[in-house]
């Protein structure tokens, strides 16, 4: 008889145990005939309650959610759930109209990718402030709408005068070196970037 | 003992079953059922493409008119499935092209598509009709011109929100001037600008044209000439719907959305000038369906639109509408079905619109119809979930983000278990559920318990150990689809709820605590389940057993694990799958 191939956990009824079996003959290909399994489909015989692992797992859990929440540079990959379309549309807003937006487009780190990722994330650092920042710097086309953004960004840290002059945005190159942002045309910039940092001018 | 009906009156009666769900029961009855089943079916579905391989859907149905395939699993849309991944269209057109010479329609979603794919697809079939690319990508403009010149009979080319490599508007002049068969036009998602004239032309010859949904691109005094050229709409998309405002401007919108006697849906109104939106009142009575999503207007110039739809049945719209304005919509719009509400600064720190629970709670108390709900907000509370439950028995899709992860009742700071307990208990007819807020293992006691209708769970930032993931999977009969990101979720209660997988399209998790053993394990027992491990920080194998790996993606199917993984995806197990066969 079928039902005593152990489809489900111990406790079950076999009214549910039945329901287990007809969902699998819907699932079966056309015309199994009456080949049902004999394996043990239920891998784990657990009576569902939870043990001591699981508080501790549970505590520790907990801190890892609000560790990558608060430490890693405020980033919540896909957080909160808005498709690409929407993104864009949102920075395409904020940027005519301020805003405190950063982009959040990961891939994986090699830039070469296929032609419809666009993003290219680097790290920002402001000087005295703990937390440093990513940015999507494809979402700029210009070192001013970038500045403006950065500025915003990093407002809520500290007391920033909004015009910035006080303020000074370097960049690392691909050679390793730290150049002033705005020297050489954006283009050329976006190709060499790889991190940023913001000094206050009087140190 | 009347041996039933010939085959041809069976086949004339199969004929009558359109569902899948029918026809899969018809199919499974007896052997000569199946026979005669499978050579009238027509229309096919696949729900996950890797769930079968194109060589069993073409030797089981040898005549099929038409495709709806579907690729990478939901989260992609929210950038957790790397890029690479898979779900290439070309393989299945590649078949398809020798067996299905006839094949009419191609539908897809979250597929990666190429331009050789589109060119063979134009190529291949022809009597093509229907080409859909849901939130698809790979492909660029080029592709859309193969299409346009080759597919005679084209009806439908819809792009919905795909991404395309946008070379130029020059694909739409493509349309050779003897082609008149256009039903449907959405190129919504596309950026560059279109040659106004060749569009002009297109729809003064395409007397059926019924959808034309623009781009960005197409400002708005250029509409009243496409509106005059295609009176007979239903569906229209603006472009921007901006510019200076002009009274000719204005009144030749006004005189041409006069024109259109049978439009029902809008959409479009890029950097709404609200000033301009007056000009649409006169077919704002006939309007069913209206998504002003990407509309930044404010709420008292939304409610006074939203004031001449009386018959409006589904709404798309940003958070601008605030509380004031949900309550306006509850009372001018009785028919409301679908309310989607989408948020207009979700990375900032601090609320900037004036839109919380409230509005929600507002729309389920007026508007006995509502059925399906997408309502990003920012406080959320026990109460006001166990209203909407009661209010709105009759929910189907409820999809709730609140925009800080595990945010709590915002008035008890208790968690938001019997909120979303009393939705699932009151609305025993759902079947689409999206949690989001301060939630423990509770609350899947309440989901496991009482939805039984509900076919697809959207978990993050939630529940408090396997136990959470036990009552799921164990629970909910229905679960067809589960997809959870953030969770304290592990080995446990996957393994022992391993044969429910088998029951499912699939699972997804992501950043949670399943190991690598279990992986293994899974992938060990279950054959008839490809268990992919995605994981970019390099082979699992690398790292110890009890490692957890960054995300899972199950599910079942027939056609063994895939052949086309990229080198950061490992299916569990093939190695001893290979060995045995």
């Amino acid at each position: 008889m079928e039902l005593e191939l152990g489809l489900a956990l111990p406790n079950q009824t076999p009214m549910e145990i039945k329901r287990h079996i007809k969902q699998k003959r819907e699932f079966a290909e056309a015309l199994e005939n009456g080949d049902i399994e004999n394996k043990k489909l239920c891998l784990l015989l657990w009576s569902g309650q939870p043990d001591e692992e699981d508080d501790d797992r549970r505590g520790s859990q907990r801190t890892d959610i609000n560790k990558r929440i608060n430490e890693e540079e405020d980033i919540i990959v896909g957080w909160p759930p808005i498709n690409s379309v929407r993104k864009e549309l949102l920075h395409h807003h904020q940027q005519y109209h301020g805003g405190n937006w950063i982009a959040r487009v990961p891939g994986r780190d090699n830039n070469n990718g296929a032609r419809n990722r666009i993003s290219l994330l680097v790290k920002v650092k402001m000087e005295g402030v703990a937390i440093g920042r990513k940015i999507d710097l494809r979402l700029f086309n210009s070192y001013q709408a970038l500045k403006h953004t950065l500025l915003h960004m990093f407002s809520k840290y500290l007391k920033i005068d909004r015009n910035g002059n006080e303020y000074t945005v370097l960049y690392q190159d691909k050679e390793g070196d730290w150049l002033l942002a705005g020297d050489v045309p954006w283009e050329t910039f976006m190709e060499s970037v790889q991190r940023m940092e913001i000094l206050r001018n009087d140190s | 003992m009347a041996y039933s009906f010939p085959e041809e009156v069976l086949e004339y009666v199969f004929a009558f079953l359109s569902s899948d769900k029918d026809r899969n029961a018809v199919s499974l009855v007896c052997k000569s059922w199946y026979e005669i089943e499978r050579w009238c079916r027509r229309r096919i579905f696949i729900g996950n493409c890797y769930a079968v391989s194109p060589q069993i859907v073409i030797r089981r149905f040898p005549e099929v008119s038409a495709v709806k395939i579907k690729g990478k699993p939901h989260f992609a849309d929210f950038n957790l499935v790397p890029e690479g991944w898979g779900a290439y269209l070309y393989p299945w057109i590649s078949a398809m092209a020798r067996s299905y010479p006839w094949l009419e329609e191609i539908k897809l979603k979250r597929m990666v598509v190429t331009d050789e794919s589109l060119e063979l697809i134009s190529k291949s079939f022809k009597n093509f009709k229907v080409l859909v690319l849901s939130s698809c990508e790979g492909f660029t403009t080029d592709g859309l011109a193969s299409i346009a010149a080759n597919c005679r009979n084209l009806r439908e080319l819809d792009l919905k929100e795909s991404e395309v490599e946008d070379l130029s508007g020059h694909w739409l002049s493509h349309f050779p001037d003897n082609f008149t068969s256009l039903v449907s036009l959405n190129m919504s998602c596309l950026g560059s600008e279109v040659s106004f004239s060749a569009l002009e032309r297109l729809v003064s010859r395409c007397p059926n044209l019924k959808t034309l949904r623009l781009n960005r691109a197409v400002p708005v005094e250029k509409l009243p000439s496409l509106l005059r050229r295609a009176p007979q709409l239903v569906e229209f998309g603006t472009g921007a719907y901006s510019a200076e405002i002009r009274t000719d401007i204005f009144s030749n919108l006004v005189e041409a959305f006069s024109g259109c006697k049978h439009l029902k849906s809008l959409s479009g109104f890029w950097d709404v000038v609200p000033a301009y939106l007056p000009a649409m009142y006169n077919v704002c009575s006939r309007i069913t369906s209206l998504n002003l999503s990407y509309a930044t207007v404010q709420s008292p110039d939304l409610v006074e639109l939203i004031s001449q739809c009386p018959n409006l049945k589904c709404l798309w719209v940003l958070d601008y509408i605030e509380d004031a304005g949900l309550k306006a919509l509850s009372s001018y719009c009785k028919d409301l079905q679908e309310l989607r509400v989408f948020p207009s600064d979700p990375y900032g720190a601090e609320p900037n619109v004036s839109l919380t629970e409230q509005g929600l709670v507002t729309v389920s108390a007026g508007c006995p119809k509502l059925q399906s709900v997408l309502y990003f907000c920012r406080q959320m509370s026990n109460a006001a979930l166990i209203a909407i439950a009661r209010n709105r028995p009759n929910l189907i899709r409820f999809r709730l983000c609140i925009i800080e992860p595990q945010a709590p009742d915002y008035l008890t700071l208790e968690p938001l278990d019997t909120g979303f307990g009393a939705i699932v208990e009151h609305c025993k007819q759902l079947r689409r559920l999206s949690l989001s807020g301060l939630l423990t293992d509770r609350v899947f006691e309440y989901i496991g318990t009482h939805a039984e209708k509900l076919e697809m769970l959207s978990i993050a930032f939630a529940g408090d150990s396997d136990l959470g993931l036990h009552y799921v999977l164990s629970g909910c009969e229905s679960l067809r689809k589960l997809e959870i990101r953030d969770c304290p979720f592990g080995d446990k209660a996957l393994l022992a709820n391993a044969a429910k997988l088998e029951t499912m399209r699939s699972l997804w998790m992501s950043s949670c605590s399943v190991s690598y053993g279990a992986c293994k394990l899974l992938g060990q027992k279950m054959p008839r389940l490809n268990v992919e491990v995605i994981d970019e920080r390099g082979p699992p194998d690398s790292r110890p057993e009890t490692c957890p790996v960054e995300k899972l993606y199950v599910y079942r199917t027939v056609a063994g694990p895939r052949v086309d993984k990229p080198d950061f995806v490992w299916t569990m197990d093939e190695d001893a799958a290979l060995r045995l066969s």
